[in-house]
């Protein structure tokens, strides 16, 4: 019965892998070899959010970025939208990162500090849109400064007159202003403030029905991700452990690392 | 047991290119030996500066008023508000020390992890004997649950992952307590399980488990909370999340914009919170449950810009117009609870605890 709809992204046996205690001065060039991304396939439907979980180095960030073809994957399909990504040339990849734009951890290290914000948030539509008049691109990023809760004057000023919050709203400005159809979202919560924090969750929250946005939102926290995800991936040591719908991962957990990862979370009622 | 720290109406000034901003303010705590005070802000709150201020390590051209007086088993009392250099050179690290949020960078990264722990005792016992230090090295490792200490303590800060790292940081804010010379006289292997190894001292954690995974952060905790028993430390653990506050206090102090704004046991202080940016907090705090996220409206206050009343006052859901008069009183909200809010019973005359 479903299914008729054919999913935004189609990830087939991806994987990464990286020469251990690599660089210069590596005495075994033949080494082990450290293994990121370990033969993982998902789909994800379109509008909906799909969270990768995981702890420090189990590969979660490495995988963002092959979404994106930041990093060149050693083998493995991505099909967007019907096209398959790792056929495209230079060119053709390009116009095709204007569907896909990605939010970052760290809003204090992503952002330009010698440009002011209009010209930050107006970039990409400078690159993708040349055509596009000064004032026009001008108009659209006051106009998506607005919607992510930031006013006009924040278009003359730079990054470093924003707190941790307003910069992680300059980003999401940044990634939204060519319409994009995928959002992939690498911990961008975790460096906030927990009321920040909360109010940069439901913005995108927002900005997904909205806009009609699809997410692949990477996270450390299991209750982070419990607030915006319909389907979680749990990662361990580069592969995924357990898929399934939110509520069941959360609740009814079937892999012993999930229930490991779960009984972790400190809880407000205390230990 | 007695008590440890009692910091009455503390103040830190600190000079800034727009004039002074106080971001410790009328600061009032008390923690005694084994117990554990959490305290909980967000970020410009002032819990670091109080931590700084507690350890002596302010920056420089800062000024304190009110007092911090800390009571060693055994010392005359010192009011950590107003001592010299020479003075704190003899406490720190001893009857009070602190670890923080990345080990990295606080530990030396070309020295090896035992020769840092070596050091931290001998600042303090500067005629003990090479192989005296070195035994509490191990010890001190041992406490932390390093596993292997004898061949941890020869290794360097990058072969370790973060959670040992961390341990290797509680060792050493251990370590110079641990070799404190009234314990020297009951040798190791003849000491009486549960025997508390040190004297009271104040352990001041500033966001330890941060940037650990919430697993290492588990162990992590745990560790703490037997070590503060066990040692009989004063435990004042700051961080943003309330849901480690549950797992590793006693007693939680809310700050904001510089001010206690809540005190109280930790289960009444989250489970009926009175003040509401802590219920503001509470709500803003992700759970396993999805849908009830609620955030606090608007931004912390600028230091240097503060409203005349109450701090919270522009963006409190519920705020009154004597709010943005005076800045309200400690308020009692219940047993040993109290907050600061105008819309809480009454005003605490007498002090709380």
């Amino acid at each position: 019965m479903e299914d008729v709809i054919p999913s935004l992204l189609e990830v087939r046996a991806l994987s990464k892998s990286y020469r251990r205690g690599g660089g210069a001065f590596a005495r075994d060039a033949e080494g082990a070899r450290f293994v990121a991304v370990n033969n993982v396939s998902f789909t994800v439907a379109r509008g909906e959010t799909f969270a990768v979980v995981g702890e420090s180095g189990c590969g979660k960030t490495t995988l963002a970025r092959i979404l994106l073809r930041l990093i060149e994957p050693d083998g493995g399909a991505i099909v967007f939208d019907g096209r398959e990504l790792m056929a495209l040339g230079r060119a053709e990849l390009r116009s095709q990162r204007r569907e896909m734009q990605m939010i970052f951890q760290d809003p204090f290290a992503s952002l330009d500090p010698r440009m002011r914000v209009g010209e930050i948030v107006g970039e990409p539509l400078a690159v993708h849109e040349p055509k596009l008049s000064g004032t026009m691109r001008r108009e659209r990023s006051a106009a998506i400064l607005e919607r992510v809760g930031l006013g006009s004057d924040a278009m003359r000023r730079y990054p470093h007159e924003f707190s941790g919050g307003q910069r992680q709203r300059i980003g999401i400005a940044r990634a939204l202003i060519l319409r994009p159809k995928l959002i992939v979202a690498d911990e961008p919560v975790s460096a906030l403030d927990v009321s920040v924090g909360a109010q940069v969750l439901l913005l995108l929250q927002e900005l997904q029905s909205e806009f009609g946005l699809t997410y692949v939102f990477i996270s450390h926290s299991l209750p982070v991700v419990a607030q915006l995800a319909t389907r979680i991936a749990v990662m361990r040591a580069g592969s995924f452990v357990e898929v399934g719908e939110a509520e069941q991962v959360l609740h009814h957990p079937t892999h012993e690392y999930t229930r490991e990862l779960l009984s972790a979370v400190p809880a407000l009622s205390g230990a | 047991m007695s008590e440890l720290l009692n910091v009455r109406a503390l103040t830190v000034d600190l000079p800034t290119a727009r004039g002074w901003v106080r971001p410790v303010n009328e600061v009032s705590l008390r923690i005694r030996a084994g117990d554990s005070l959490g305290l909980v802000g967000e970020s410009g709150s002032g819990k670091t500066m109080l931590a700084l201020a507690l350890m002596g390590l302010l920056p420089p051209g800062a000024k304190t008023g009110g007092e911090a007086v800390l009571t060693p088993a055994n010392a005359e009392p010192q009011n950590l508000a107003r001592l010299d250099e020479s003075r704190w050179r003899r406490l720190r690290g001893l009857d009070v020390a602190m670890i923080f949020q990345e080990p990295m960078t606080s530990l030396n990264p070309v020295m090896r992890v035992g020769d840092q722990i070596a050091e931290a005792i001998q600042a303090h016992h500067t005629k003990m004997n090479a192989q005296d230090v070195h035994r509490w090295v191990l010890e001190a490792l041992r406490l932390a649950a390093v596993p292997e200490p004898a061949i941890r303590s020869k290794q360097f800060p990058h072969q370790l992952s973060g959670g040992l790292r961390q341990r290797v940081m509680i060792a050493m804010a251990i370590a110079a307590g641990v070799s404190d010379p009234s314990v020297e006289t009951t040798p190791l292997e003849h000491r009486v399980a549960g025997e508390p190894l040190t004297k009271p001292r104040l352990l001041i954690a500033d966001e330890p488990t941060t940037a650990l995974d919430v697993t290492v952060q588990k162990q992590i905790l745990e560790l703490l909370d037997t070590l503060r028993r066990r040692l009989g430390l004063g435990l004042l653990f700051i961080t943003h999340d309330l849901g480690v506050v549950a797992r590793v206090a006693d007693r939680v102090a809310v700050m904001y914009a510089g001010r206690i704004v809540e005190e109280g046991p930790v289960g009444e202080v989250l489970g009926v919170p009175r003040h509401p940016y802590t219920q503001g907090l509470i709500a803003a705090s992700p759970t396993l449950v999805r849908g009830k996220l609620a955030p606090i409206a608007g931004t912390v206050p600028q230091l240097s810009a503060l409203p005349p009343g109450c701090s919270f006052e522009p963006r409190c859901p519920v705020r009154l117009p004597q709010c943005q008069a005076a800045v309200p009183e400690l308020r009692a909200a219940g047993y040993m609870h109290g907050a600061r809010c105008v819309l809480v019973g009454e005003e605490v005359t007498q002090d709380l605890r």
